[in-house]
């Protein structure tokens, strides 16, 4: 195996999330001290090779939420990352930077009587120009304040540092049907001191949209320029909104209002 | 650059127009570069056929409301911009 990754994900703070690699039989995905994922170049199935200690459902995590819609992507399917919630009979997709809320969001949708499709990846559908987003596992994977928040519990009951994993129940609803794609709406830093949402017009929506995709391989051009169309093609077919509010969860009941008197204009 | 300097689209660069915008990405270091009407109007043109910067401006000023000299700077402009992004096909 080649000692250094063609790519990698890296977190805000500069770490690599995943790294990388190609090898004699086709790729392989790492996740530093957690797992690796051989990938063999027809792209059937995964090996994995956890490190000691890796839980059984910390590797479906992984598995589903990174290796299998980047093998997705690359046979032509559209995942991005984000959270999505049904709202009526309507899905919203939330996209976003790394630790802008996304999930927990997502909980507050659930919270209100939303389901949430999704905590983490966005698996597309399209037929005939429309779009529809797929449930995927019915859990919330949030830091110990949102998961107070999101169960009415005490702060101290939740570890502020690590993220507990919320199963969908009566009153954190998780949808079990796919619906169809309204709207994305783009997280901003939370630098607003009220709620803003406008919209994002397509080019910027672009833009913005390709930042959240999973690529396996972003030196296979013919791949990056497929996928690059298919992104442009739903940029151009689906509503964009740019969304900030202060990360405060008193406002959350607030940024769900707004974002549901826009679905009603569309 | 000068105006008789022929500029044309790098074959490492896909553009998609939407919205009456151009959204580039470059292929090599997946990097993505926004332009508005006129600067789409300007790729669509090097995408098919290498153009000097003269000829363009001509173009631009019988197309948008602008007088050559500023559609001159203004493309120059964009062209070391784009040149800078690896946008342009090496002369």
């Amino acid at each position: 195996m080649p000692c250094a990754p063609y790519d990698r994900w890296v977190s805000d703070d500069g770490d690599a999330n995943a790294e990388f690699y190609r090898t004699d039989s086709g790729y392989l995905m790492r996740f530093p001290d957690q797992a690796d994922f051989a990938i063999p170049t027809g792209l059937q199935g995964a090996d994995c090779f956890p490190v000691s200690g890796m839980t059984a459902d910390a590797l479906r995590t992984l598995f589903t939420n990174s290796v299998r819609p980047a093998v997705g992507n690359h046979i032509g399917e559209l995942n991005l990352h984000g959270s999505g919630v049904v709202i009526g009979d309507k899905a919203v997709a939330i996209m976003g930077q790394s630790r802008r809320g996304k999930t927990t969001l997502a909980g507050a949708f659930a919270k209100a009587g939303h389901p949430f499709l999704t905590e983490d990846v966005l698996a597309l559908d399209q037929q005939n120009g429309a779009y529809t987003v797929d449930p995927q596992l019915p859990v919330l994977r949030v830091f110990g304040d949102s998961a107070a928040y999101l169960l009415d519990a005490a702060p101290e009951e939740h570890c502020a540092d690590t993220k507990s994993a919320l199963a969908a129940n009566a009153t954190l609803p998780a949808a079990e049907e796919a619906a169809p794609l309204a709207a994305i709406c783009v997280l901003g830093p939370g630098e607003a001191s009220e709620v803003t949402l406008s919209t994002l017009g397509r080019a910027a929506a672009l833009s913005e949209i390709m930042r959240h995709g999973f690529l396996l391989d972003v030196e296979d051009k013919a791949r990056l320029h497929a996928h690059f169309a298919r992104v442009a093609q739903l940029a151009a077919a689906v509503p964009c909104l740019s969304l900030d509010y202060p990360r405060e969860f008193s406002k959350l009941p607030d940024v769900i209002r707004a974002v549901q008197r826009h679905l009603e204009q569309i | 650059m000068q105006p008789h300097d022929l500029i044309a689209a790098s074959p490492n660069a896909v553009a998609r127009n939407i919205g009456g915008e151009t959204v580039l990405l470059h292929l090599d270091s997946g990097t993505y570069f926004g332009l508005n009407g006129v600067g789409s109007f300007i790729w669509s043109r090097i995408e098919k056929e290498p153009h000097s910067l003269a000829a363009l401006a001509d173009a631009v000023e019988a197309e948008f409301d602008v007088t050559r000299d500023e559609a001159l700077k203004d493309i120059t402009a964009l062209a070391q911009n784009l040149d800078e992004q690896g946008l342009l096909k090496d002369n």
